[in-house]
């Protein structure tokens, strides 16, 4: 067993990293998140992620945790520096236990229930008020990270792109950067505009969508087809310039994988700014009451996809104003080396840690900041109601892909 | 929005298959339960797009549901996972009557891209017996649609 530097905290988890046995990950407790929130003076270090078989890392606001194995029996999440958190530390193996009078649980998923992801979710309810919610991961552990290792990083980069399809451009563009740092590659002037720009493009799209499934639970029907319809249609000019719905496996380490089809850019760039008269009916009276309890991250999702629409319009014509001539695609150096990456995804930066050997991927880290979302979900849930709490739930989780990598 | 006219190319072979082993739709329509067994979520942001076709689905009977006892189909986007598979076949196992599995994507046709990982299984064919694969990463909401008009033929 592996054991970990004297000056780290250890907050112990079970985790679905061993595929022989799987079993549900769950990172910490609302109680620890609360405790971590607290906590000042830590940042981002190599050392913990040149820990033996890293696999992932869990972010809270400025707080990064790299969740890794020790021995292959548990997962633990890394922290720098000693700290009372310490006392925090615990196996999580059933749910925990809210006690009092007429306190009843619900579980919700991967079976039945409103949830379709891989993952469950524990409810404790007195009558229809939530006191506690825990959510339980792992389920979907799909071993993206032991994939790319040992692989070069274009050969890696389609696993990078499948992490979650919400934010594919963000978690390529993350991993790209970070090849592309420890490689010591220069880029063509004109990738990074492009590069810039679709990413917005695709906050974007995550935020219509996030909106989109708000109205549906509100009862607003017409009013979500409306943004699925916007969304498709960026989703369709997407795939006529980059060939993907999703914009996926455009790009790679070294620039852009296949020279997009530049003609119908005016295409995309009017359907972006179409975005922000769509949005405006959120702002009726008519609209706002049926989400009036959740009027502060609907502001939010409406800011998040007006802003990263009209950054994606900035962003292309930047790209459009300085044409080149110059290769779409650099060949990596087959050198050794570590680098970071970082992408702007729709709740936070995405971050990818890279260390190359030879040329070919030694180790790999990729964690996304939206996952500080669900501490936030856990830690705000006792009070509501239970259709309060689907609600935020709705509007507020991300991506299982995000979490079980 | 409007409904695509239903290839009638896709399905074909689960229309026959499915009239042959003499399958009923107790309620008419079709009721989907939908499952993600380890999907990146790209399937899921093309079928969002297919809910939104909601009222148009209606008119056809489709509909998607949230308890699989009530489902006639169990549409499957995602890699089957080693830590889903359980809960998989506890979702087929609930579905009452005629049971239809539709796979969604090409990750849960074959495992995709993720197909060498031994955190997972494959496709969804090594877990319960498929009936009609949608491929593609991810399919077009106009392709899920068609699969789903020509099952409902059937």
């Amino acid at each position: 067993m592996t054991a970990p530097p004297d000056d780290l905290v250890a907050l112990l988890s079970r985790a679905a990293i061993e595929p022989a046995a799987p079993e549900p990950l769950r990172v910490l407790t609302p109680q620890d998140w609360a405790n971590l929130a607290t906590m000042q003076g830590y940042q981002l270090a190599a050392l913990w992620l040149e820990h033996d078989r890293v696999l992932g890392l869990v972010l809270l606001d400025d707080w990064v945790l790299p969740v890794a194995t020790i021995g292959g029996e548990s997962a633990i999440a890394l922290m720098r520096s000693a700290h009372p958190a310490l006392a925090l530390a615990q196996r999580h193996g059933d749910f925990p236990e809210a006690s009092g009078e007429g306190i009843y649980q619900i579980g919700e998923g991967p079976v039945g229930g409103v949830i379709a992801e891989p993952m469950h979710r524990r409810l404790h309810l007195a009558g229809d008020c939530v006191v506690r919610a825990d959510h339980r991961f792992g389920y979907a552990h799909r071993g993206i990270l032991a994939l790319i290792g040992g692989k070069s990083p274009r050969a890696a980069a389609r696993f990078a792109a499948r992490i979650a399809g919400v934010s594919a451009v963000a978690h390529s563009l993350a991993f790209a950067r970070a090849a592309e740092a420890a490689s010591g590659a220069v880029l063509p002037a004109q990738i990074e505009p492009l590069r810039d720009g679709m990413a917005a493009a695709e906050r974007c799209v995550a935020a219509l969508l996030a909106l989109a499934r708000l109205a549906e639970i509100c009862a607003a029907p017409r009013l979500a087809a409306t943004l699925i319809a916007l969304r498709t249609d960026i989703a369709n000019a997407a795939e006529q310039i980059f060939y993907h719905r999703l914009m996926m496996d455009m790009v790679v380490p070294g620039g852009i994988d296949t020279v997009p089809r530049l003609s119908a850019l005016p295409s995309l760039i009017a359907i972006l700014q179409s975005v922000r008269p769509a949005l405006q009916r959120f702002g009726a009276w008519r609209w706002r009451r049926r989400w009036a309890d959740l009027a502060a991250p609907v502001r939010l999702r409406v800011w998040q996809a007006i802003h990263a629409a009209e950054a994606a319009c900035a962003s292309f014509a930047r790209f459009g104003a300085a044409p080149s001539t110059e290769p779409w695609l650099v060949a990596l150096p087959s050198i050794s080396g570590a680098g970071f990456g970082q992408a702007p995804g729709l709740d936070g930066p995405v971050y990818c840690w890279m260390r190359l050997e030879a040329g070919f991927i030694d180790s790999c880290a990729i964690a996304n900041a939206g996952l500080a979302a669900i501490a936030s979900l856990e830690s705000t849930a006792p009070g509501l109601t239970r259709v309060a709490f689907e609600r935020r739930a709705t509007l507020l989780m991300p991506p299982i892909g995000m979490i079980d990598l | 929005m409007k409904i695509p006219h239903p290839d009638p190319t896709i399905g074909a072979a689960l229309a026959q298959r499915l009239a042959a082993e003499g399958r009923v739709r107790p309620t008419g329509g079709l009721a989907i339960r939908h499952i993600d067994a380890g999907s990146c979520g790209g399937c899921e942001l093309e079928l969002r797009s297919v809910r939104a076709w909601q009222a148009g689905l209606a008119a056809y009977g489709i509909r998607f549901v949230d308890d699989p006892r009530t489902a006639d189909i169990l549409l499957v986007t995602g890699v089957a996972t080693q830590g889903m598979a359980e809960p998989l076949r506890r979702t087929l196992a609930a579905m009452a009557g005629a049971k239809l599995v539709v796979v969604m994507g090409d990750c849960a046709v074959d495992g995709g891209v993720f197909k060498d990982s031994p955190a997972v299984l494959g496709g969804v064919a090594r877990l319960i017996a498929v009936d009609l694969a949608l491929t593609g990463c991810p399919p077009a909401p106009e392709q899920v649609i068609n699969g789903l008009l020509a099952a409902l033929a059937s």
